[in-house]
């Protein structure tokens, strides 16, 4: 992998990254409630020409609560005509937005001046045909739908189905269904909320719809199972149809198995016959037609194992890593500490640790692998455990929907590499 | 005692986890609030597992004491009698003899320190009376009941 371009930088931390589905255009959000969309001017260079603030900060009166203003996921709709249509939420609301380009004004209007006021009507002498001249590009935002007061709890996922009609949110303990359409109603199609809240034991950590199939989704929880639903079945799908879930090994039983035990991300494959899960400490490929256990594993981190103790301390023990797919389902990506990302490539059984930083990020240079020492003596270009910095973290990566080509997070840096040209 | 010291800490740093999350932008959020109290639940779990053990150890140790001390009482009766009346005199003037508490020692120490103090619970009947008589006393004078900070999961989940 090299560095295409040198990283963007933010003012803000980066909360959510999104290709669109060609790969044209590449969103990120962050905790001000910002989009940035970056489209490439030539191949694999992506530069922000497109800033709006999507959300503000609210206050809920009732529960004296604030309400963050943090862009938690983004979402773009499959392309219809010449605009895009996206979708970003923070923690209680979903807004559509339409984004567009300009590139042409009219000029020659008879009944108006270039600067808008209307001319006198007895200065009209002859009737003229306005014209479309050239103009600064200019990109415009505007949303198109808001959906709002429809989850009492904070919103982690939104997933387009596949009939480009219809989208899912899901919170802690509820998953909605909506009509792009429609705002002021939506279907609850999971609820996990118990009748005496003490008796929580788990909540809702991620929901997706399934690429090709629109009667099923999947949500994930906080114990570590994931679910699997047909909305054909009932109206209300707190009855799965699958349930996907490993049995613990006991011998790894700590204070912190049910934290890094929970799910933070789930995506299916590409193709739909798989899904791929995160949790603290690793990603599991699941097949669709075996629930009993995953197909592969891959530990992002195990020298962390040792660690956890410490982790709760400084709270690392609670981020979120996200996981992605590469276009042909081969390689699965997911982040780590100290700006490392880590790859695996499912056919060989190969991984690579790489390193989003300043000093690699130069246009074309090639990026070092990178080796934690988990123990032992350590060798030449190895990095100790201890010598991680946790503050430096990679929750949310994308990759090109068709190229080798992928979009890292940093804190508030945004790196973008693409494979090796030759 | 090692597990013992390390689940204490643990149970400190989730209840300060806790309160914390309390103040943060955006509101307690129920995913790591559950996480946190789960933690909470394992450390006490152990740490409770391990004051029992060594309050099990403490009372067989003392009934192994007890009956030790028995069986010497027993022995040394015949020859103790002679001396009682010189004892007796010299009693009054004697410091007291430490005696053992018949309460067990270990109970004492059973509430950890980092918890806070248990407030006096008011029966509902005693509430209603002295509002009965009394109405015109002020509301925040009548105590409140005891609210303890075991189990904390009704504290942690919001009243949605």
């Amino acid at each position: 992998m090299q560095c295409a371009v040198p990283n963007v930088f933010f003012t803000d931390i980066i909360s959510t990254v999104e290709f669109n589905h060609t790969g044209e255009l590449l969103a990120t959000g962050d905790k001000g409630g910002r989009v940035n969309k970056n489209p490439p001017q030539f191949r694999s260079e992506y530069n922000v020409y497109s800033t709006f603030q999507s959300h503000e900060p609210e206050f809920d009166y009732l529960k004296s609560l604030e309400i963050e203003e943090k862009i938690n996921k983004i979402r773009w709709l499959p392309q219809k005509n010449a605009a895009q249509f996206l979708l970003s939420t923070n923690d209680k609301t979903i807004k559509l937005w339409k984004i567009s380009e300009r590139d042409k004004r009219p000029e020659g209007y008879n009944l108006k001046e270039e600067d808008g006021r209307y001319k006198d009507p007895n200065s009209i002498t002859k009737l003229q045909v306005p014209v479309l001249i050239p103009m600064d590009l200019m990109v415009e935002a505007s949303p198109r739908r808001v959906f709002a007061n429809a989850h009492t709890y904070h919103i982690n996922s939104i997933s387009v189905n596949s009939d480009n009609e219809t989208y899912l949110s899901a919170d802690d303990l509820r998953i909605n269904l909506w009509h792009l359409e429609i705002t002021d109603r939506s279907f609850n199609i999971v609820d996990i909320k118990p009748a005496n809240m003490e008796e929580l034991t788990e909540v809702i950590t991620a929901a997706e719809f399934h690429p090709h199939q629109c009667n099923t989704f999947v949500y994930s929880s906080s114990k570590g199972t994931i679910r699997m639903c047909d909305m054909r079945a009932s109206a209300l799908c707190d009855k799965h149809t699958k349930l996907f879930e490993e049995p613990e090994d006991p011998s790894n039983r700590s204070f912190f198995s049910e934290i890094i035990s929970s799910i933070s991300d789930v995506k299916f494959s590409h193709n739909g016959r798989y899904m791929m899960t995160r949790d603290y400490l690793s990603v599991k490929i699941w097949d669709l037609n075996m629930e009993s256990r995953p197909v592969e594993t891959y530990q992002v981190h195990e020298y962390l194992r040792s660690k956890l103790c410490s982790l709760y301390e400084n709270d690392c023990i609670f981020d979120k890593f996200e996981c992605c797919w590469n276009g042909n389902d081969s390689v699965v990506m997911t982040g780590s500490y100290n700006n490392f990302f880590r790859m695996f490539e499912r056919g060989h059984r190969r991984d690579v640790t790489l390193e989003a930083s300043r000093e690699n990020s130069k246009p074309l240079q090639v990026l070092k692998p990178r080796k934690v020492c988990a123990g032992g003596k350590r060798k030449k270009d190895e990095i100790s455990v201890d010598s991680l910095d946790f503050n430096k973290k990679i929750l949310h990566t994308a990759w090109h929907p068709q190229d080798n080509i992928i979009a890292v997070a940093t804190t508030n840096n945004l790196y973008i590499f693409q494979d090796k040209v030759i | 005692m090692e597990m013992n010291a390390e689940a204490k800490r643990i149970l400190a740093v989730s209840i300060s986890k806790l309160y914390a999350s309390r103040s943060q932008r955006g509101g307690l959020r129920l995913h790591r609030s559950l996480l946190v109290s789960l933690v909470m639940k394992s450390a006490r779990d152990i740490y409770h597992s391990t004051v029992a053990l060594v309050e099990k150890a403490v009372e067989t140790t003392a009934s192994t004491e007890e009956a030790m001390e028995a069986m010497d009482t027993a022995e040394k009766l015949p020859e103790k009698q002679p001396e009682i009346t010189d004892n007796t005199e010299d009693k009054e003037n004697q410091r007291p003899v430490a005696k053992r508490p018949r309460k067990r020692p270990g109970k004492v120490s059973a509430v950890p320190d980092f918890l806070p103090e248990k407030r006096a619970r008011l029966e509902p009947g005693e509430e209603r009376h002295d509002t009965a008589q009394s109405p015109s006393v002020c509301r925040s004078s009548v105590v409140t009941e005891t609210r303890s900070a075991l189990p904390l999961l009704s504290r942690v989940i919001p009243a949605f």
